[in-house]
């Protein structure tokens, strides 16, 4: 039994010049689903430019002005969100017009 | 009297002439200022149901009571009039020092009625208005007509002007100041051109005062602190082009005039590639501590810039099927320099390209001319020239008068050429882009909020869509009347209540929240009953058939039917009848009497 989940975590706007990067693969260790809780320890390390500007140090919140959206669909509450091998989150600034 | 000049020019360019009225406390405190206050306005110097190219057809300016406070993002000043597009309610917001120097004059708005016989500009300061010739002013630029009477005048003036385009009475001209700023949508620019007016100079030294400075100093100092945190960030960096990329992964960045809802070579129009590659410089209007404006430089331009928004790269981008940068970066240079709508142009090219590629339309030269079709159509358009004639009448009137058979795929309501949001995808949005007053309108409701959040279910068109709506043109209509720039609105911990507290420390009013929330609705009630004092009718809430009928190409729709149960919440949401008209009872809820001319039995 594979007790790893892939998740594809992609990058817009602000958070991609925080990250540097566009979008980043990642596994983290489950046998069904994870919360966003789990994912922030391994983001913060393999995207340390992301600390304080998009997750917040300490709490490993998002910070307030983004928002997440699940496979190109809905914008979901990352707290009560169990994420699921094959998912994308889609991290983008909270949006405001233009 | 705090906060307001309390009195408005009114100005006759036939019989170069001009007049003053004053504004009362009890109609500034209803109509607070901005759009609000141009709407009352609007609504009394426009005489029923005449022409929009009728010179009885007031050109209204109108400044806010924060304005001249040098509170963060203040600077700001509406445009109404009948819209030459819609033939409803057409008002504009820009911004900068224009704002603030057209308050020092000592007028809060100015009305210009009439139309000169020959090409005039107008000079406009505390003694009034000074008639000039204007003739030797055609053809130039925006920005040449700017510079020009600056070094005329005296680079202290600020200057109001058109382009060729509204010159030509292209229907969705634009009006422009401050070095290239736009009064942009519903064609404020081709009124102004029909009064043969090519330029407005503003200067002045009048100072208003505010009932209590010292709250406001301090109040001065935490919005601009708190302006430039988490909030602002996505517009301090990259400015509105960061939604272009977000817009297009999530299928609702409207391609191919509205066929698609995203496009495959995005890096070509991203806020992100952009500037990751390009020369990108940061600006300011007056006064604004955020500073959204982005100058990109043009690639082999000798270094010219132009200002770029979200908008602008959609419509002469992914929209007309451009696909390089440089073409959509002159091309948006070319609309500032000429005076006119980049969305409305964008949007009536991809319509006409589409009508080529079906063979509705017989044009050997499209095709011949690569990257080079838009910007030949846009100069045709702006000079009246071949085809352009027609489609200088925005997308509505060509569809009727080039090919009927297109007019399902002409993307406008009410006449107004629809934005870069795809209704399909963002389903609050596609609400409130039928039933806004000014047509396909997306600064007016703040929808698009409620679709990209946890809240909304964006694809689902549901009854609680109404409230959604109504409440967001409430609160846009407070913003645009105050005037807050919509960019600081994430500042706010609880913004009636905060800007309530701003309102009472510049006018010395004890203005609540609540009273505040009900002058957004009732402000968005009076524009309603101007439209239905010019003739709305139910049928005019709607969206294009292409909406309705096509599924987007990620299988994103949306019925009639969905649409029909929409604007029905939304009515009941407002408190209208089922058709969509305002009841006499909500009247006198708002305070909406006293207006001339309201004939009850069009009312509801």
């Amino acid at each position: 039994m594979d007790d790893h989940i892939n998740l594809t975590v992609e990058f817009y706007g602000t958070s991609r010049q925080a990250a540097d990067t566009s979008q980043l693969n990642i596994e983290i260790p489950s046998d069904n689903s994870v919360l966003w809780s789990d994912i922030t320890t391994t983001l913060l390390e393999k995207l340390p430019g992301l600390a304080g500007k998009v997750i917040e140090v300490g709490s490993g919140c998002l910070v307030s002005s983004y928002a997440i959206n699940l496979n190109g669909r809905h914008f979901i509450n990352q707290e009560k969100t169990a994420f699921k091998d094959g998912d994308v989150l889609i991290i983008v600034p909270s949006m405001a017009g233009g | 009297m705090y906060g307001y000049n309390g009195f408005v020019l009114l100005v006759d360019l036939k019989k170069e002439r001009c007049d003053t009225i004053s504004l009362s406390q009890e109609i500034l405190r209803k109509y607070i200022g901005g759009t609000g206050l141009a709407a009352w306005l609007l609504y009394q110097h426009c005489p029923e149901g005449i022409d929009p190219y009728h010179p009885d057809n007031p050109l209204i300016f109108c400044t806010s009571p924060l304005v001249g406070t040098q509170l963060t993002t203040s600077s700001k000043f509406a445009v109404a009039t009948k819209s030459p597009l819609t033939g409803f309610i057409g008002d504009s917001m820009s911004s900068s020092f224009l704002a603030t120097e057209l308050k020092a004059t000592g007028f809060d708005a100015v009305v210009i009625k009439g139309a000169a016989e020959k090409w005039k500009f107008i000079s406009v300061s505390e003694n009034g208005v000074r008639f000039y010739e204007g003739s030797d002013l055609l053809g130039l630029t925006t920005s040449e007509t700017e510079s020009h009477l600056k070094s005329e005048l005296g680079e202290d003036h600020r200057i109001a002007c058109i382009g060729p385009a509204g010159e030509n009475l292209v229907r969705f001209a634009t009006i422009s100041n401050d070095g290239g700023r736009q009064a942009g949508r519903t064609g404020t620019g081709a009124v102004m051109g029909s009064k043969k007016l090519k330029a407005i100079s503003f200067r002045g030294s009048s100072v208003v005062d505010s009932a209590e400075e010292e709250a406001l100093r301090v109040r001065r100092k935490v919005l601009s602190r708190k302006s430039i945190g988490k909030a602002t960030e996505k517009y301090r960096n990259m400015g509105t082009m960061a939604n272009t990329a977000v817009f297009n992964r999530l299928g609702s960045l409207p391609s191919l005039n509205f066929r698609k809802g995203s496009i495959k070579n995005i890096d070509e129009f991203s806020g992100e590639s952009i500037h990751k590659q390009t020369k990108v410089k940061k600006a300011h209007c007056a006064n604004c501590t955020i500073g959204c404006e982005k100058l990109v430089e043009i690639p082999n331009s000798d270094g010219q810039r132009t200002r770029l928004e979200y908008q602008s790269a959609f419509a002469l981008g992914p929209l007309v099927g451009l696909s390089d940068r440089e073409s959509m970066l002159k091309d948006t240079h070319f609309c500032d320099e000429m005076g006119i709508d980049t969305i409305s142009a964008g949007v009536t090219i991809a319509w006409y390209l589409e009508c080529v590629e079906k063979d509705l339309v017989k044009d050997d030269e499209i095709g011949k001319r690569g990257t080079k079709t838009v910007s030949d159509l846009l100069q045709k358009i702006v000079f009246r020239t071949g085809v352009g004639d027609k489609l200088a009448e925005g997308t509505a009137k060509a569809s009727e008068s080039i090919a009927k058979e297109g007019r399902s795929f002409a993307m406008h309501v009410k006449g107004l050429e629809m934005p870069g949001y795809e209704p399909r995808a963002l389903k609050s949005m596609a609400l409130a882009l039928a039933v806004s007053t000014r047509g396909a309108c997306h600064n007016r409701s703040s929808a698009y909020e409620h679709d990209f959040s946890e809240s909304g279910n964006r694809f689902e068109a549901s009854f609680d869509k109404g409230a959604v709506v109504a409440d967001g043109e409430d609160y846009s209509a407070v913003m645009d009347s105050l005037i807050w720039c919509k960019f600081v609105r994430k500042v706010f911990d609880d913004f009636y209540s905060e800007s309530a507290e701003v309102i009472n420390e510049i006018t010395g009013w004890n203005m609540t929240a609540d009273e505040l929330r009900k002058c957004g609705e009732r402000i968005n009630n009076l524009k309603k009953l101007f439209n239905i004092r010019e003739g709305w009718e139910r049928k005019d809430d709607t969206l294009p058939e292409r909406i309705l009928t096509e599924p987007l190409d990620n299988g994103a729709q949306l019925s009639g039917s969905e649409l029909g149960m929409m604007i029905r919440s939304y009515y009941q949401a407002r408190g209208w009848t089922e058709e969509g008209y305002i009841p006499q009872s909500k009247c006198d809820e708002l305070g909406l009497h006293g207006l001339s001319e309201i004939n009850w039995s069009k009312v509801g």
